[in-house]
């Protein structure tokens, strides 16, 4: 119990998808096992990229042809969702969520690839507006637009797991997945929801957002070198594609359901700076708390590989103190929206698991195991803007129960 | 019923509305727009800013004035977004350049269009073959960086943020047509869980291109009633065919009554109830017995701790298409029941169309001006009745009404229905 009358929040569900596997269990032991850690790239457009992993999308979208129409950000999300439902032992609760809130971290969808560069083929002849537009009307599928609005992967997690409460979706890179989270936590934990499910879903294999990336100069260019070391070179994000969902739940209402919590999320801190020299280091020191945690803390870093915010990050971090950072965009890649509820996801396991999961080369600024883990602070400074953090930490046996 | 049940929160403040600001087709600023609301004129015309020649639907509620026709519709809604909100602030009396608030922006997912991205591939002076590979190779130098930060998801957010001075890190919103509607929801959040006094609300959307219209079209959700166009829009009506693309913007400053009265600030209306659901049946359509919809309109009553005989307008959804209106007709019929025919309920989008991402914020100011004015804007058009749905829509011209509390509906495409209670006086404690 906290301040303001507020309850606290508890991690109950996670479900989680990336380059390096599907579920909970395989992100585990594929982390567990750094040295038999082969990095899964794929090339689109000029560029590397971190495709997904083999995933079974009909353990929640039976239907192939909807997984298909939907997308591979839609699809990828609902999969996660899925997986966090389950894992919270709420899938398939109608009543329950019924009156459950979704939070979104919702990306503009897909494009048609082969239509945008028929058009681009012939640049002069659809200079004429009528050619252009009768190109279109003809050329675009119904189904290309439902992929295209961000709030539809929140409309499907409705429809396929009947969550009904409410739902809200919020945009804009990696802010918007913070922002997700700090809406969900604050609503559970001022008891406008006894539970929320919340997260993102990324696809890196998108021309387009390569493109828009690529316009300011953001992409990383060479083979995916850990993040901490692109400064010299440049910097610049790989992207990876990612989902992850967490189903946060009231302590009290998790305790009566008898639920079996992975870890509580404390806090959540979501800054903006106009990234002045010093501003990440100023951000991310105001919003910095390491007291009394109930055991040793550990570090996930968002950090992209983008310069000079990655460096800054890199001596703010270690000017805090000297802990032990792990770095999951150098194996996975930057999934933007996705990527801060994807390590939120992390550090909520590795918080159930009570150890931090082993570095891997070039990955840990501290290389150091830790265990018991007590705490994990989840850092996000976005490519652009938005400098957050994120506060977890371990339960106590007795107050499970 | 998830929302916290009334009297929970003894101690939350009440939440009021200090500053207004609004844009639609109709003009600029609350004076422009109520005026023509009250005459019932509509804003919908020929679009003329692109060639339509091979398009099914040819017009919309476009924003033509101060030179914004030609911009491409992402800086159109940043700059409507910046005029409605600087309108806001001002009658707030707050400064414009370091307000230090939260700031919800509602606003369309950034994109090119194919006109730009079809700009794009001429100006870069591509040789063939022209296709992503290569336009990524040619503008990834940094000579183009200004387009990264222009069609962000988070973009216009931002720079709103950083001219404006808000605190925080800045909420970008999209619920589709709820999204206005959603930011006030969150908004009011904050302020009720103490976590500010103020928090900004600006909702704008400005997509009118070839793009959205062929979009909408092949869901055949537009009207085709191209001639003339200010008829086109007919909600509630037998021959109703869709809705008419609209372009808008509409912010407020919210504010605990608290901080308002010590500021000497005289509230223009109160937030009193907050309701939403979220639909499970279909990605396009609503739940045909409107049990969702119902949910949502429930929820915003029994937040704001009145019953629906002390509705006194409903500011519908009312977008025009043959389904949404007979699913709000089921809701209010459900709710008002005998009331169901005779609360006066009435469409803005007959007059302005439907401004999607603005649509619920723009709708909760038209609102708020009823109130003050003590006038129900019209739903013209209404030349047709729709038998089925026995409702007194304000028909084709304004009226005056005492209101005390009104709600407004705003139901998303992709099922994310929100509504709110928008009260005249402080709720009685």
């Amino acid at each position: 119990m906290s301040a303001n009358g507020q309850r606290d929040v508890w991690v109950t569900g996670i479900g989680l998808s990336s380059s390096i596997g599907d579920g909970a269990e395989e992100h585990w032991t594929r982390l567990g096992n750094p040295t038999t850690q082969e990095l899964r790239t794929k090339s689109r457009a000029g560029h590397l990229i971190f495709p997904a992993a083999a995933v079974d999308l009909a353990r929640h979208i039976p239907n192939r042809l909807d997984a298909k129409r939907w997308g591979a950000v839609q699809s990828l999300g609902v999969h996660a969702a899925g997986d966090a439902l389950v894992n919270a032992g709420l899938k398939g609760s109608t009543e329950l969520l019924a009156r459950t809130l979704v939070v979104v971290a919702g990306v503009g969808g897909e494009r048609d690839v082969a239509l945008d560069h028929s058009i681009f083929r012939d640049p002069t002849r659809f200079e004429n507006s009528s050619e252009l537009n009768r190109k279109i009307v003809v050329g675009m599928r119904p189904s290309l637009f439902l992929a295209q609005l961000p709030n539809l992967l929140a409309g499907n997690i409705s429809i396929t797991f009947g969550v009904a409460g409410g739902s809200r979706t919020v945009m804009g890179e990696e802010l918007a997945g913070v922002n997700a989270i700090l809406i969900a936590r604050q609503l559970v934990a001022d008891r406008a929801y006894d539970v929320a499910l919340v997260g993102g879903s990324f696809a890196a294999d998108r021309e387009d957002l390569l493109l828009l990336y690529g316009f300011g100069g953001f992409l990383w260019l060479g083979d995916p070198i850990p993040v901490w070391s692109r400064a010299e070179a440049g910097g610049g994000v790989t992207l990876g594609t990612m989902s992850a969902f967490l189903v946060l739940e009231g302590a009290d209402h998790a305790q009566t359901r008898n639920a079996n919590p992975l870890c509580r999320l404390v806090r959540i801190g979501a800054s903006h700076s106009r990234r002045n020299p010093g501003d990440v280091t100023r951000v991310l020191s105001a919003q910095w708390d390491d007291s009394s945690p109930n055991g040793m803390i550990g570090i996930i870093s968002g950090a992209s590989g983008v310069a000079p915010i990655t460096d800054e990050e890199r001596a703010a971090l270690t000017q805090f103190a000297s802990l032990p950072v792990r770095t999951p965009g150098s194996l996975t890649g930057h999934g933007m929206e996705a990527s801060f509820p994807f390590n939120v996801a992390l550090a909520s396991l590795a918080l159930q698991h009570g150890t931090f999961y082993p570095p891997f080369p070039g990955d840990a600024l501290d290389p150091s195991p830790l265990s018991p883990l007590g705490r994990v602070v989840v850092t996000s400074v976005g490519h652009w803007r938005g400098e957050s953090l994120a506060i977890l930490e371990s339960i106590g046996s007795e107050e499970k129960r | 019923m998830s929302m916290a049940a009334p009297g929970m929160h003894p101690s939350r403040p009440d939440v009021c509305v200090t500053g207004m600001g609004i844009a639609t087709s109709l003009g600029l600023g609350k004076e422009e727009n109520w005026v023509a609301l009250a005459a019932g004129r509509s804003g919908v015309r020929a679009i003329t800013r692109f060639d339509t020649r091979g398009l099914r639907t040819i017009i919309g509620a476009t924003i033509d004035y101060r030179d914004l026709a030609d911009l491409p519709f992402v800086c159109r809604t940043e700059e409507i977004a910046k005029m409605v909100l600087g309108e806001a602030l001002d009658q707030a009396g707050l400064p414009k350049g370091d307000v230090r608030a939260p700031l919800f922006v509602g606003i369309p997912p950034a994109e090119m269009s194919w006109r730009q991205r079809l700009a794009l591939v001429l100006e870069a002076g591509m040789r063939l073959p022209i296709n992503y590979e290569a336009l990524i190779a040619t503008t990834r130098g940094g000579e183009y960086a200004n387009l990264h930060e222009r069609y962000l998801l988070g973009g216009i957010t931002t720079r709103l943020a950083e001219q404006f001075g808000a605190s925080d890190a800045p909420v970008t919103v999209n619920t589709a047509c709820a999204t206005g509607a959603t930011c006030i929801q969150l908004a009011t959040e904050a302020i009720r869980r103490c976590e500010t006094d103020l928090a900004l609300v600006v909702a704008a959307d400005a997509s009118i291109v070839p793009d959205t219209i062929v979009r909408f079209s092949l869901l055949a959700a537009l009207s085709m009633s191209n001639d003339p166009p200010e008829k086109a829009a007919k909600p509630f009506s037998l021959d109703r065919d869709g809705f008419v693309l609209g372009e808008g913007a509409a912010a407020l400053v919210l504010e605990s009554d608290r901080s308002a009265r010590a500021r000497g600030r005289l509230p223009l209306g109160y937030v009193t109830g907050l309701g939403e659901s979220a639909d499970t049946y279909h990605l396009t359509r609503s739940t045909p017995d409107a049990r969702a919809v119902i949910e949502a309109m429930r929820n915003a009553l029994s937040d704001a701790a009145v019953g629906a005989d002390d509705i006194d307008y409903i500011n519908a959804h009312g977008t025009g298409t043959p389904e949404n209106d007979r699913i709000e007709y089921l809701a209010v019929k459900a709710i008002f029941e005998d009331r169901a025919n005779s609360v006066p309920i009435s469409s803005n989008k007959s007059m302005i169309g439907h401004t999607m991402s603005a649509a619920g914020a723009v709708e909760a100011v038209v609102s708020l001006l009823a109130m003050q004015h003590g006038v129900l804007p019209p739903t013209i058009n209404y030349q047709n009745p729709d038998p089925d749905l026995a409702l007194d829509v304000v028909p084709n011209h304004a009226h005056a009404c005492e209101l005390r509390h009104v709600l407004s509906n705003s139901f998303g495409f992709g099922g994310q229905n929100v509504c709110l209670v928008l009260s005249r006086e402080r709720p009685a404690i």
